[in-house]
């Protein structure tokens, strides 16, 4: 390899670079694959990889683009999916014993539309246990380029893992309460939850159907917003689906388009409400990352998240029931199949009282009429993606206390209730080097403007540009 | 975040018979484990009864869900649009 096709892209100036025909589809999955085969040991990002697969589509798609019949900008990019959106002919194991051999018939909406926009799939990503809690023992759990010793945060792990280890330009993931944009916040990547709806769940093996979100998880904005394009569409097999805004709403505009835009906005920063519960460094990085938004766009003011400790309960309830209805009838017939964790959440949630989770169902209505009259307000809002860093990867396995559990999900579940698009973008890095997430949400099908305000913060902080030292750790070791 | 307190013994007596209706045998080292995971659940109880009393509003049909009625109430497109 005489260039670094890996490390000198990203998904977008790869895209361009394949598009002026600079760069081939073959050569770049060919390089994808080898860094694999050096660093998967190390990150055990995948759980399955499928090489020939992918060269075939790489193949394929250089013909086409030689032939002159470009499909768009995913055309022959390497990408990876998490491994609850089912594939035909290669297995979904959703990180679990109980699916480790389903191999599906067809595939998930989502992964259809990839394959339709060219895009060369690498392989399926490693995932907390069908996307809640712990990640099995089975499979083990993916490391954190920045630094291997720590969890990449979940359930989206091996997404995480994956595209800041340089395997692959962008990786699909999913969200219920946090599981797109804590990865990518502990990570240092750029991982979206949509708006609910706008990206079919057809196809992809839920935790919570009315919680659930599937997202582009990728290096840059830019990049995240190809992916997403990509993904969203009505899909008639989803009841939730529904279309992508229209062009003129700024549905596909390109990111720089939108800049003016953004510049007349009304930014509400969450900063006192959340000050006890998060840590020193993590709060300085957000705070600083406001002071540069600040001259960006027309006011920046702070505000209070309404219902804050009734959308964490309402939350819960939701998804503890939500899952354990999904489960209820493996749970019977193979509780010892699941891993501890989960299997003992799935057990507690078929305790929730039917009448609970109406209550709760209300409380979410309550809460959306509320985050209306707020975002009528103020058009975006800006807060931690997480509370804390990565933690160990010892701690990743531990069994928390349900306090513990609860106070994690606190700055991203809210925005599952509410269906609010959230994104993650790196904002910095704590005293012991680790990243932290900016989180940036906006009304419901305003994804284009909140990716716009994270696309002009990135491109003026500049943390994008750091890369984990992960050549040199893994050289050494 | 804390959750309110709720009667444990009652607690317990609950999730032993969801669990038995459900078909999932109850030991007492299992229920040792996810007894304060149900507890802190169950104690959310009272907190929801007194949000939700703050709406009138009748809940969304589950084929079309709040966020898709509401885009398309914005005229943003929506599920069939």
């Amino acid at each position: 390899m005489t260039r670094d096709l890996l490390g000198g892209f990203t998904l977008g100036s790869l895209s361009r670079a394949i598009q002026s025909r600079d760069v081939s589809p073959v050569e770049v999955t060919e390089a994808c694959l080898a860094r694999i085969d050096r660093l998967d040991r190390t990150l055990n990002a995948f759980i399955t990889l499928t090489p020939d697969r992918a060269l075939a589509a790489a193949r394929r798609a250089e013909r086409e683009i030689t032939a002159g019949r470009p499909r768009g900008p995913l055309h022959g990019v390497p990408i990876a999916l998490k491994d609850l959106f089912a594939t035909a002919g290669v297995r979904t194991t959703c990180g679990s014993r109980i699916l480790r051999d389903w191999v599906p018939a067809e595939d998930a909406g989502v992964v259809r539309r990839l394959h339709d926009a060219g895009a060369v799939i690498l392989g399926k990503l490693n995932m907390s246990e069908f996307a809640y809690a712990a990640i099995h023992s089975d499979y083990g759990p993916p490391r954190n380029p920045w630094n291997l010793d720590r969890f990449t945060g979940g359930s989206s792990s091996g997404s995480g893992a994956a595209v800041a280890g340089g395997l692959c330009f962008g990786a699909t993931g999913t969200d219920t309460g946090g599981s797109i944009r804590n990865p990518a916040a502990h990570c240092g990547i750029v991982g979206l939850k949509p708006t609910y709806g706008l990206v079919s769940r057809a196809g992809v093996v839920p935790l919570a159907w009315s919680l659930d979100h599937a997202g582009p998880m990728a290096r840059t904005v830019e990049d995240a917003a190809i992916l997403l394009d990509a993904m969203a569409g009505f899909d008639p097999a989803d009841p939730t689906s529904m279309a992508p805004a229209p062009v003129g709403a700024g549905g596909r505009l390109p990111l720089e388009a939108s800049a003016p835009a953004v510049r007349s906005l009304r930014l509400g920063a969450v900063d006192g409400q959340l000050a006890k519960e998060t840590s020193a460094d993590v709060a300085a990085c957000v705070r600083e990352a406001v002071r540069v938004l600040q001259p960006l766009v027309a006011e920046v003011e702070e505000v209070i998240l309404p219902m804050l400790e009734e959308m964490v309960a309402a939350w819960w309830t939701i998804c503890l029931a939500e899952a354990s209805a999904y489960h209820q009838q493996t749970l019977a017939a193979r509780a010892q199949d699941f891993g501890p964790i989960v299997r003992e959440r799935l057990q507690a949630g078929l305790a929730i009282p039917a009448v609970q989770y109406l209550q709760a169902q209300r409380v979410r209505r309550a809460a959306v009429l509320e985050f209306d009259k707020l975002l009528a307000h103020v058009d975006l809002l800006v807060l931690p993606a997480t509370f804390a860093e990565a933690p160990p990867i010892a701690a990743a396995d531990a069994v928390h206390s349900s306090e513990v559990l609860r106070r994690r999900t606190v700055p991203t579940a809210p925005f599952n209730l509410l269906g609010l698009p959230a994104v993650s973008v790196p904002c910095g890095f704590t005293d012991s080097g680790l990243p932290v997430g900016l989180q940036i949400v906006g009304r419901r099908g305003e994804d284009r403007l909140v990716l716009a305000a994270a696309h002009l913060y990135e491109q003026s902080a500049g943390w994008w540009t750091r890369r984990p030292p992960l050549d040199e750790r893994t050289s050494s070791s | 975040m804390a959750a309110e307190t709720i009667d444990g013994p009652s607690v317990k007596a609950f999730v032993i018979a969801a669990m038995r209706l459900a078909g999932v045998a109850a030991d007492d080292e299992m229920l040792a484990r996810v007894l304060p995971l149900a507890e802190t659940a169950l104690a959310d109880g009272p907190r929801l009864i007194r949000a939700a009393a703050s709406t009138l509003e009748p809940l969304a049909h589950p084929g079309r869900p709040v966020a898709a009625v509401h885009v398309m109430a914005a005229g943003r497109g929506g599920a069939g649009a």
